[in-house]
This record gives C-alpha cells, sequence and structure tokens, in this order.
C-alpha cells in the first residue's frame, strides 16, 4: 500500500513515518507540505492511501479532496478538530488524533488494509498497462464533495444522476443531491461511458441505476431511475443508447 | 393604554367624585357641582400632564431629595393655586359671601394635598423603577463578568495548540533530545502561567512577555522557519499589571490569522513600551486584515473584555492594517489606571 504524507508541520510528518515504520504493508512515497504540493504528488506518485492533516495554510485538507477527480483512501490526521471531522457523512470516515496512539494507528491500518485488498481486486480486473490517470473513473472511484458545512465522500457507483447546473454539476445519491465544482461535459470525459451515459444535454445516469426505460414519443427514450426520477434521452442519445443496447 | 394615563384617569376619576360629592352631602346635586367636578378633571389632566412634561424636562426624577423637596411643593401649590383659581368662578357661586375665606382656604389645602400626592406618587414610581433597572443592570454585569472569567479560564490555552506541541515533542525526543527537553520545561512554564489566570486576576509584563516567549518557541517547533519572531521591551513597562495571557492571546491571533495562512510564512513582533502618560502594546504579523474573520477567535473579544474589567473603558483596542502586508494589533493602556489597578474592578453603572 502507497502512502503519502500530507501535513504542514515537518516534525509531525516525521513522527507519523516513524509510527508507520512499524507498519511494513504501507510504502511511504512522498510527504507535501500543502495542497498544492500533494495534488503534484498525488498525479506523480498515485499513492493508495493519503495520510491527510486537516488544518493546512491555505486550502485545507478538505480543499485538496474536493479538488480531486477520484480520492484515494483517506486518514485525516488532526490535532483538536474531531468538530470538523463529525460534519462527514461518511460514519467510516478514518481519522487519528495528534499525537497519534500506536495501538490506534495499528487497528486503523487493519480496517484500511481490508478495504484496500478489496479495492486491488477490481482493480487487477482492469485492462493492464491501461495509465489510471487517463483511465476512465471506475463505479468504485471516490469523489469527495462538500455543500455547506457537509461534506460527503461518495462512491461514484452510488451517484443515480449527473445533472449540469451552469458550470458546476449537481449530483444526484441517497437522499442528497449537492452540487460539485466541475462541470458536466469534463466528467463526462472522465466517466466509464459503459456505466455513465449522457442522456441529454444537461444530464448523464448511472446505467445500473435505471429502474425501467420505455419509448417516448419523437423517437426519445424515458428512463425512470432508482428513486423515481424519470430522465428524458434526446432523439440523438435514445439512437446510441438502443445501439449500445443490441450489441 | 400606558400605567401613567390608567392612574390619570382612576386618580382623577376620584377627584371628581370627591368635588362633586362632598358638596352634593351638604347642599344636595347641582348643575355647577357637576360641571365644577368635569371642569376640574380636565384642569387637573391638563395640568399634571404639563407638568410631568416640565419635571422630566428638568431631569426631577435625577435630583437629589434635598434639591427636589423645595422644587415639589412649589411646584404642588403652583399647580393647586391655578386649578383653584380656574374653578373660582364655580366655586363662588356655591359658598355664600359672608363665609368666603374659610372654605377657600380649605378647598386650596385639599387641591395642595391632592396635586401633591399626584407629584410624590409620579417620582416615586420613578424612583423605584429606577432602582430595579440598577439592580437588574448590575446583576446584568456580574453575569458579564463571570461569564468572561469563565471562558477566559476555558479559552486560555488553545487545545489545537497544545496537542499539536505535544504532537511535535514526541516527534522531537527521537530527532533531538536537548531541543525536546527544554520544549517540555518551556510548555511547563507556560501551562503554569496559564493557571494563573484561575487565581490572580493581573500579572506582571514582565511574566506576560515570558510565557508569550515560551508560546512562541512552541510555534517555532511547528512552524520552523515559516515563523520569525522578535520581542522588543521597554524596561519601564515590565513593572505594570496585564490580565494573564493578554500578550500570549494577541500573538496566538497574529499567528492564527495571519502566519499559519501564509504558506511561505512570516514574523510577529512584539513591542511593549511606555510614553508619558500611556502603556503600550504592539503586534504586528504579516498578513491582511481581509482574511482574518475576528469573530472566528474567542481569543479576541475575550482579551479586550479582560482590559475593560481591569481597566475601565479608557482602554484604547485597534486592529488595523499598517503595511499592505503588515496587521497591527495596538492596545493602549493610561498609566494612571495601569498603576494603581492591580485587581479586577467593575466599572461603576450609571443608569441614563
Amino acid at each position: 500500500m502507497r502512502a503519502l504524507i500530507i501535513d504542514d508541520e515537518r516534525l509531525a510528518r516525521t513522527e507519523l513515518r516513524r509510527l508507520l515504520s512499524q507498519h511494513p504493508e504501507v510504502e511511504i512515497v512522498g510527504e507535501a507540505q500543502n495542497a498544492t504540493e500533494a495534488r503534484r504528488a498525488i498525479d506523480d506518485v498515485e499513492p493508495d492511501i493519503l495520510f491527510l492533516d486537516v488544518q493546512m495554510p491555505g486550502e485545507t485538507g478538505f480543499d485538496l479532496l474536493a479538488s480531486l477527480e477520484s480520492v484515494p483512501l483517506v486518514v485525516f490526521t488532526t490535532a483538536y478538530d474531531e468538530y470538523a471531522l463529525r460534519a462527514f457523512e461518511v460514519s467510516a470516515l478514518d481519522y487519528l488524533i495528534k499525537p497519534i496512539d500506536p495501538t490506534r494507528l495499528a487497528s486503523t491500518m487493519e480496517r484500511l488494509l481490508v478495504t484496500w485488498r478489496a479495492g486491488a481486486r477490481d482493480r487487477l480486473s482492469e485492462e493492464p498497462g491501461t495509465d489510471r490517470a487517463s483511465a476512465p473513473l471506475s463505479p468504485h472511484d471516490r469523489v469527495f464533495v462538500t455543500e455547506g458545512e457537509r461534506s460527503w465522500l461518495v462512491e461514484l457507483g452510488s451517484i443515480r444522476l449527473f445533472e449540469s447546473d451552469g458550470s458546476y454539476t449537481r449530483v444526484f445519491f441517497g437522499q442528497e443531491k449537492p452540487l460539485i465544482n466541475r462541470s458536466l461535459n469534463q466528467l463526462e470525459a472522465r466517466l466509464d461511458e459503459r456505466v455513465f451515459f449522457r442522456a441529454n444535454r444537461s444530464q448523464i445516469i448511472n446505467l445500473k441505476a435505471v429502474r425501467d426505460i420505455h419509448p417516448w414519443f419523437g423517437g426519445r427514450l424515458m428512463a425512470e431511475l432508482e428513486g423515481g426520477r424519470e430522465v428524458t434521452l434526446s432523439r440523438r442519445r435514445a439512437r446510441v443508447f438502443r445501439e449500445l443496447m443490441s450489441v | 393604554m400606558s400605567l401613567y394615563w390608567k392612574c390619570q384617569i382612576a386618580g382623577w376619576s376620584f377627584y371628581g367624585l370627591l368635588s362633586a360629592g362632598i358638596p352634593t352631602l351638604y347642599g344636595g346635586m347641582r348643575w355647577t357641582v357637576a360641571l365644577r367636578a368635569v371642569l376640574g378633571i380636565a384642569i387637573g389632566l391638563l395640568l399634571t400632564e404639563q407638568l410631568r412634561r416640565f419635571m422630566l424636562r428638568r431631569g426631577w426624577p435625577w435630583l437629589p431629595l434635598s434639591r427636589l423637596a423645595p422644587r415639589v411643593v412649589l411646584a404642588a401649590a403652583v399647580v393647586a393655586a391655578l386649578m383653584v383659581l380656574i374653578l373660582l368662578p364655580l366655586l363662588l357661586i356655591n359658598i355664600t359671601a359672608a363665609s368666603r375665606a374659610g372654605p377657600l382656604t380649605t378647598i386650596f389645602a385639599i387641591h395642595l394635598i391632592f396635586v401633591l400626592g399626584w407629584i410624590l406618587l409620579y417620582l416615586g414610581y420613578h424612583y423605584l423603577r429606577r432602582v430595579h433597572l440598577a439592580e437588574a443592570e448590575t446583576l446584568r454585569l456580574e453575569l458579564a463578568m463571570r461569564e468572561t472569567e469563565l471562558s477566559a479560564l476555558r479559552a486560555q490555552l488553545n487545545p489545537h495548540f497544545l496537542f499539536n506541541s505535544l504532537n511535535s515533542l514526541r516527534a522531537l525526543i527521537t530527532e533531538d533530545p536537548t531541543r525536546a527537553q527544554q520544549s517540555v520545561t518551556g510548555l511547563a512554564a507556560l501551562l503554569r502561567h496559564t493557571l494563573q489566570l484561575s487565581r490572580a486576576r493581573s500579572t506582571t509584563v514582565k511574566d506576560e512577555l515570558e510565557a508569550t516567549n515560551h508560546y512562541l518557541e512552541l510555534e517555532s517547533l511547528r512552524f520552523e522557519r515559516r515563523l520569525h519572531y522578535e520581542i522588543d521591551s521597554d524596561p519601564r513597562a515590565l513593572g505594570f499589571a496585564v490580565p494573564p495571557m493578554l500578550i500570549q492571546q494577541l500573538v496566538e491571533n497574529a499567528i492564527k490569522h495571519g502566519i499559519a495562512r501564509l504558506p511561505e510564512g512570516g514574523s510577529v513582533r512584539i513591542a511593549v513600551w511606555r510614553s508619558p502618560g500611556d502603556l503600550h502594546i504592539r503586534v504586528t504579523n504579516a498578513g491582511t486584515l481581509a482574511d482574518a474573520p475576528v469573530r472566528k477567535g474567542i481569543g479576541l473579544p475575550n482579551s479586550l473584555s479582560r482590559l475593560r474589567l481591569m481597566f475601565g473603558e479608557r482602554v484604547s483596542f485597534q486592529l488595523r492594517q499598517l503595511e499592505p502586508n503588515e496587521v497591527a494589533c495596538d492596545v493602549v493602556v493610561p498609566i494612571a489606571t495601569a498603576r494603581s489597578e492591580h485587581s479586577v474592578s467593575r466599572p461603576s453603572s450609571s443608569v441614563p
């Protein structure tokens, strides 16, 4: 498991590195002291896991995650702001309180290894030799979404619908529909088209979330999504959809 | 309807009842008697309303008793005399010409007592209300002070800072044991100084600067090259009393809203000096005010209210952009107050 340590404090990075040296399953592939450095390092070394300090000068750890196309496993490290983490809707989020207790670190690592191994199997099924950075995002990739005080770490596969909203995109999952800071076109370019289908100019649907689909007037199609939402496939897209399905 | 008008109507109705009732008992009901009563009520209402405005304009409710008493008697006499004079034509009809002087004196006396009673009731009500408000004000101030003390206790050392320091120390133990030892001593001294806040309400500039220095040394573990600092103190300023953790909190704010937001860091300068009349504390830091939301930090308003509690309203406190990339926080305490006050004094409450 390849890890990147992100913390503005050198001593904190040193301490975490020392603690992680007890865990041979983790290989530290880099360090970063702010969000900008971290982004560069993530592109370069493609870590499986981030150890991320919440409070950093300039962009916070949350800002960093929100700017990533796909979020690897994340363990937040924090001195005293569990309150910031409580805003999370994802209860499974891991965090370590500084100074870090080695026992607590060990149990966190154990849990993470299980998650990571499950993810690794999926990655093995991908075509070999593909560059992760340009390969389409799989339904298992996660995006970090914040709206107001709330944040979510969402698996793409659990998103039913992407809807264009100006230069932003509204994503629908569970009972939520927050905005993410990317245009629908940007997203479409990175999404796996076998799962995420452009229905019309302003919507992308998750084909796995389609409950029913039936012909609509003018050669269009009407898809009914889980949760009851109905989306019209434009005439042009309906044709593509039919071709796709007839294969 | 206000309480004042309710009392006015009740009181003057009582007056009307008396002035119609008594002559009726003696000489039977006559239209002049009824007219006199109604007219009396109207004049009474009108005159006392004017009197009320006059008293309020002249600030009678706030006069000391010695100056108030003669004014009240005179005012009552004037109002009573006016009433009797206006009612005179009607009164004369009912009084036989032979014995005019006697009954007229009695009627004036009755009016005098009535008006005097009116004034006393009015001023008495004012007085009681004022006492009540002053009590509430005192309670409110006491509460505010206690709350400030409590939040001061809570906010004395930012837990975020404390745990980050401990984390840095943990790393330092293997990396630089000597420095780790020094840092533990520094942290201990800072904690000890902090605990003073619960016992002493003031400390000296000298002790406070020492604690601030320990604080900055510990923050340097965290910020390393990103934090530069210098402390510049006037030996003549060192003996003055200040609230514990005042300078430390100013510096903490300078770091939190200034240095911590700058990826490349910057410097914090602390200067304490005295001018002929004042004690000056200035903390400058790199950064801009625009990205320093003051409301977020509890430290700043906390220090300010403790300063106010200690030195009264004459303390000046200013946060401003000194240079395009430098923020200054200035605290000026008049030396007269700084010297004499060694414990918290409550600002005197004044009721308008």
